[in-house]
Order: structure tokens, then C-alpha cells, then sequence
């Protein structure tokens, strides 16, 4: 942790100004925040608590309010455009539509901060492109046209794009919004291993807390008042800073998932033993917790459940096949008319 | 970078380089049809001792070559390629498959900015006197009201941001500049009113040497700008965010290119009128053709294209006396210009831009 930082912000207040001579609206207020090569950084925070407003301040498409936002030592607002660029590379939520473009000419759209004007095309220049088409993973698809691919084709070539920029940071706006779960464990891959190969530090706002907890080097919780904490993913999951931002009414910080959850809302009374081992006895539990009521080890109700596929599953002589049938039977024993079932989200 | 792959590049570089030579061989050939075919037919060697300046058996044709044929072909030429690259640099400013100078109602606009310059200046003699000064300042007005209408579709345009929207404000603003020319019209003296007749249908056959060596040099300088703008403005095509991260200056391109749009497409509706579709038709072929939407490539192959369209146009529109019609060069330019517009609509293109 001795490198010397990419990106810095010192003492920033950041925010916006609706019209001219107005006074500005401070979103964020004294946030001192490091990033250093190689990292990854996740952005997390509630909608409107000013994610956006802080990476918007943090790649220079709006001032801070006071204090500096340091690239590479140099002030970001002292660098002309062109420099800038060369450091630092973005990669947008919102879709691109170039019309007829093929991925490489694409992705050569990231050489622009090092090109002369009239465009010529130096070997630099080709290797560069070459490299960060393979560093995404997306060399073969370099012939064809970005129109004709899938979102999460299209989103890798933006990475791409963003990576010919050959940027000591690279900032990234939501990637896993539109992505399925398999997509977005693929790009969290490459994003590790782009961390390691280009030596980049990449920050990334997210929705998504798992992937924020367990594949971050250093998570920015944004929320909470004007304040942003930077820290360890454990050390904010551990001292409950996660739990405080997200958590509203009737929800939870679940440890094991690493996510917020739907708290249990279960009966009082209603309690069940669960006898069960390893998975089968996760989901046991799990099937109880959706029936509302609350596993506890010395209750006197028993819910024995064997493996298989449908389970068999035993409650007080009665027995049964299947989780669904076990809800169903627990929360018909339970009688309660007036239970509110909150689903799991 | 693998075989196959070097493969497709070099061949691809071929199939770029072939068509570029096919349209110069397009452009050449109508331009030799259009000088020496007629109602009176020249030999292509008779122009040839013409232009280098050698010795004639008749002065009518020189007469004909030099101050009635090559002057409006020229013209024409010169008219279609600047109209093109309007349109290109449009469309990507608009984020607008349907952005043009005409459709937009940018034409009309510079229509307006010179009849109030030839029908409010004062005194009778303006075009008899002085007529190239005075043109100038009706070039001057032209583009001043090109520019003002381009201002206001691009303000729009970037607060509605759905281009079929936009499309529609353009027709209004086309139809509120035609509106007020009318108004114009309606209070002056008929005798200022032939000098605005050209103006309101598109003609390259009336223009002079003189009005040539305007457009002449407006076009190189803006044509020549638009080479400096082709990289920043396949920037724009990711978006302006995007552009701005690219280290462009989003800001200056945009100021730079509706400059240019501004000062093309005014100079050509002073000098040629107001020709339709050019702007819209040329940039959709050339990316059609080119397969790519790169500005380096996309620019110049507009140009030819447009150029092209605007001849062939002419000489279907009975230039010369070729055919047995007299048309406005607008009527044959709409036979290649709606389909395209038809085109762009019903192939959805114009939804997916929007933002």
C-alpha cells in the first residue's frame, strides 16, 4: 500500500450549480478519498446520495466545489483535455449507437488524446488496440459490426475502448446494470485481472453489494449524510456502515450473502428446530424463515428434513416431499390469517 | 494480428480505394457529359483546346463552354459536395439520421436572411450597380439566417433529443422562414421580386464567374476544415460524454462545424437555391456504400456523391437542352431524397438514436 496514488481527492465538496448565480447544491461535503495503482475500487451507495456527483468530480466533467482532485499529483482541472484523456478512461452507462462501425474502429476511437490531427495511424497506436481488444476479451469479435452485437458484447467493447486509452485510472459508470448474473461474474473476472495486467486502478459505481464486497480492494460507501467513507469492504460490512446506509425498515444486513435482505418478520411463538446437515439444512432454514417463522435450537417443534431431490421433510408426524410443501404445511400449522408475507427480494 | 485478419484488412483497403476511384470516374464523366454533350455538341477536344487555351475554329464555342456550361458545372459540383458534407456533419451533430440543410429548414433560413436583404435595402439600383458587393452581402445575410435557423433546430434538438421530433420542428421552422418570406413578398414593390424568384427554386444555371470564385473559395476553406474535424467528430458518434473523455472540446467542434454547415449551406442557396435531399441522400449512400460510418472516409465519399447526384440531377432536369424538360433541379433531387428519408424511417433507425 506504499504506491504512490493515481487519483486523489482532497478536502473535495462536490456538487452542482442548477443556473448561472444561483447558489450551488453541496451533494457531498470534505471528502478525501485515495485510489492507488492497480486497485479496484467500488462505489457503492443509495440511489440519489450522489454516486454520479462523485464520479462525475472525480474524471472532471464538473468541478468540485472546493478542494482539488489530484491525477497522478497534477490537478486535474490544470491538465488540458487531451492530457487527461491519456490518464484517465471512462466507460458510460448510457448505450452507444455509432451506426456502421466495426469493434476495431471502435475501440481505435480510444488512440484519439494520442493522435495528430489529420489521424494517421501510428504501430503504437495498432498495438495498443490490439492489446486492449484481447485484454477484454473481445479480439475475435474485431471484424464485426458493433450494431450487430449483444449488450454484453457491446459493453465489453466499450471496456475495450476504454483500455486503448492506455489510462493509469479507469472509471466505470455502473458496468453490471444491464448485465445477467453470469455476464456480470465474467466481467467481474476480467476486471481483476485487468487490475493486475495494466496496473490501472479501476473505480466502479454498483448497485450490485455482493460484487462490491467480494471483489473490491476498497469500497467508497456514499450516504449517510454528505459524507463518503472509504475503507476495507469487511471493515464497513463488519462495523455495520452498510447496514446504517442501506438498511431501511424491515430489512437487513445478511452476512452470509453479503447483501441486504428482507428482514424476517417472523410470528412471535413460532419457532422450529431444524434437523437437517450442510445444504440441506441452509435451505431448511431458509424454507422456515419464508414460512415466518424463526429457527431456534431449543424449540419444541421439529422440522426434520432428509436430501434428496424433492426432499422429504417430517414436522410433527406429519411428512411430506418438497420445500413448497413444507411452507405451505408450516404457515397452514401456524394459522395466523392476519401474517403479513413480505417475499424475498 | 492474425493472416485472416490481414487479409480482410488489405482487402477491405482495396474495396475503399476502388470505390473512391469509381466515384472520381463518375464525377469526371458527368462532368465531360455535361460540357460537351447539348444542344450543341462539342468534342471532348475541342474542350480540352479551350480550357488549355489554344486556338478555336469558333468563338461561340468558347462562348459555350466557357460562360455557359463549365461556370454551371462547377457550380453544381461544387454545390452537391458541400451540401453533402453539411448534411454528414449535421447528422452527427443532431445525433440525426434525418438532419440535412434542407429538411431541417436551414435552406429556407438562409432563403429568408437574403430576401430581406434584396427586398428591404434601400434604393432601386442595388443589383445593377454593384452587383458583386452587393451579393456578397445577400451571401452574407444567407448564411447569417442559415446559422440563426441551425442555432435553433440544434437547441431543440438537444432538449427533445427523439430525431422524428425534430424532424417536425424542422418542417415548422421551414414552413415559418417560407412563412415570413411570403410576408416579404407580399408587402414590396414586384420589381424586387425577380431577383428572389432564383432563390426559391434550386438553379445552377445562372451563375457567374465571378459568384463562382465566392463559392469557390467558401467551399475549399470549409471543405478543407472539415478534414480537421473528421476525428473529432467520430468522437461525437459515441456521444458528447463520451467525446469529452476523448479529450475533445465538444464545445468548439460543435461551434466550429455549425460554422461550416452555416456558411456551405448558405452560400450554395444564395448562389444555386435551395436544392432538396443532396444533404440527406449523399451521407446515407456513402456510409451504405463504405459499410462504415467513419468521418475520414464518410466525408470525402459524401462529397463525390453528392456532387454527382447534383450533375446527374441537372442534366435530368434538362441542363443544356439534353432533355426535352425544364424542371427545378429540387423535382429530380426529391426522386433520390424521399425514398432515402422513407428508408431511414421505416428501418428504425431513427428511433434507435434517440437518447
Amino acid at each position: 500500500m506504499s504506491e504512490r496514488p493515481v487519483l486523489e481527492a482532497r478536502g473535495v465538496d462536490a456538487g452542482y450549480q442548477r443556473r448561472r448565480r444561483h447558489p450551488a447544491t453541496t451533494v457531498l461535503r470534505d471528502v478525501d478519498l485515495v485510489a492507488r495503482p492497480g486497485e479496484l475500487v467500488a462505489v457503492v451507495g443509495p440511489n440519489g446520495a450522489g454516486k454520479s456527483t462523485l464520479l462525475r468530480t472525480l474524471v472532471g466533467a464538473q468541478a468540485p466545489l472546493s478542494g482539488r482532485v489530484l491525477l497522478d499529483g497534477a490537478d486535474l482541472a490544470s491538465l488540458s483535455p487531451r492530457q487527461r484523456a491519456r490518464r484517465l478512461a471512462v466507460m458510460l452507462t448510457e448505450p452507444v449507437d455509432v451506426g456502421l462501425m466495426t469493434v476495431e474502429s471502435v475501440v481505435a476511437l480510444g488512440r484519439l488524446p494520442y493522435r495528430s490531427w489529420l489521424g494517421t495511424k501510428t504501430g503504437d497506436d495498432q498495438s495498443a488496440v490490439d492489446r486492449a481488444l484481447a485484454d477484454a476479451g473481445v479480439g475475435r469479435l474485431r471484424g464485426r459490426m458493433l450494431s450487430d452485437l449483444s449488450d454484453g458484447e457491446r459493453q465489453r467493447v466499450m471496456l475495450a475502448r476504454a483500455l486503448a486509452q492506455e489510462p493509469a485510472v479507469l472509471v466505470l459508470d455502473e458496468p453490471t446494470a444491464f448485465l445477467d448474473v453470469a455476464r456480470r461474474i465474467e466481467l467481474a473476472a476480467v476486471l481483476a485481472r485487468l487490475t493486475a495486467t495494466t496496473g490501472a486502478a479501476i473505480i466502479l459505481s454498483t448497485h450490485d453489494l455482493g460484487f462490491a464486497l467480494r471483489r473490491a480492494d476498497q469500497v467508497w460507501l456514499v450516504g449517510g449524510g454528505s459524507a463518503v467513507t472509504a475503507s476495507a469492504p469487511e471493515d464497513l460490512a463488519y462495523g455495520g456502515a452498510i447496514a446504517d446506509c442501506f438498511a431501511g425498515e424491515n430489512m437487513a444486513f445478511d452476512d452470509a450473502a453479503a447483501t441486504v435482505v428482507v428482514a424476517d418478520t417472523a410470528t412471535p411463538g413460532a419457532t422450529a428446530r431444524v434437523e437437517a446437515a450442510g445444504r440441506v439444512r441452509q435451505w431448511a432454514e431458509h424454507a422456515v424463515r419464508r414460512a415466518g417463522w424463526a429457527p431456534s435450537e431449543d424449540s419444541a417443534t421439529v422440522v426434520r428434513v432428509e436430501p434428496g431431490n424433492p426432499c422429504r421433510w417430517w414436522v410433527d408426524g406429519v411428512a411430506g416431499v418438497g420445500f413448497g410443501a413444507l411452507v405451505a404445511h408450516l404457515r397452514e400449522s401456524q394459522a395466523v390469517p392476519s401474517m403479513n408475507h413480505v417475499g424475498e427480494l | 494480428m492474425s493472416v485472416s485478419a490481414e487479409q480482410g484488412t488489405r482487402r477491405r483497403v482495396g474495396y475503399v480505394a476502388g470505390l473512391f476511384v469509381l466515384l472520381v470516374v463518375l464525377v469526371v464523366a458527368v462532368v465531360v457529359v455535361l460540357i460537351t454533350q447539348g444542344s450543341v455538341a462539342i468534342p471532348v477536344g475541342e474542350v480540352i483546346r479551350v480550357l488549355t487555351g489554344q486556338h478555336v475554329e469558333s468563338e461561340i464555342t468558347r462562348t459555350i463552354v466557357v460562360d455557359a456550361r463549365l461556370p454551371k458545372v462547377l457550380a453544381g459540383l461544387l454545390a452537391g459536395a458541400a451540401l453533402a458534407v453539411s448534411g454528414v456533419q449535421m447528422q452527427t451533430l443532431f445525433r440525426n439520421p434525418l438532419a440535412e440543410p434542407f429538411v431541417l429548414g436551414v435552406s429556407s433560413g438562409a432563403v429568408l436572411g437574403a430576401a430581406i436583404v434584396i427586398l428591404g435595402a434601400g434604393g432601386a439600383g442595388w443589383l445593377a450597380g454593384i452587383g458583386v458587393i452587393s451579393r456578397i452581402g445577400v451571401t452574407g445575410a444567407a448564411v447569417a439566417g442559415a446559422g440563426a435557423v441551425l442555432l435553433i433546430a440544434l437547441g431543440i434538438a438537444r432538449k427533445v433529443g427523439d430525431p422524428v421530433v425534430v424532424l417536425v420542428v424542422g418542417v415548422m421552422l421551414d414552413y415559418l422562414a417560407t412563412a415570413l418570406v411570403d410576408l416579404l413578398i407580399y408587402y414590396t414593390d414586384p420589381d424586387r421580386l425577380q431577383a428572389l424568384t432564383t432563390f426559391r427554386r434550386g438553379s445552377v444555371r445562372n451563375v457567374t464567374w465571378d459568384e463562382l470564385e465566392i463559392i469557390a473559395i467558401a467551399c475549399a476553406v470549409v471543405l478543407g476544415l472539415s478534414v480537421y474535424l473528421a476525428q473529432p467528430l467520430n468522437a461525437l458518434l459515441l456521444g458528447e460524454r463520451y467525446a469529452t473523455s476523448l479529450g475533445v472540446n465538444v464545445r468548439r467542434v460543435h461551434l466550429l462545424s455549425l460554422t461550416g454547415v452555416a456558411v456551405l449551406s448558405g452560400i450554395t442557396t444564395a448562389y444555386c437555391g435551395a436544392i432538396a435531399f443532396v444533404g440527406l441522400a449523399a451521407p446515407h449512400l456513402a456510409r451504405g456504400l463504405l459499410r462504415s460510418a467513419d468521418h475520414r472516409l464518410v466525408l470525402p465519399a459524401s462529397a463525390l456523391i453528392g456532387a454527382v447526384v447534383v450533375l446527374v440531377a441537372e442534366y435530368v432536369a434538362g441542363g443544356n437542352g439534353l432533355t426535352r424538360t425544364s424542371l427545378p433541379l429540387n423535382s429530380v433531387t426529391a426522386f433520390v431524397g424521399a425514398p432515402v428519408i422513407l428508408w431511414v424511417l421505416l428501418s428504425g433507425r431513427a428511433r434507435r438514436r434517440g437518447r
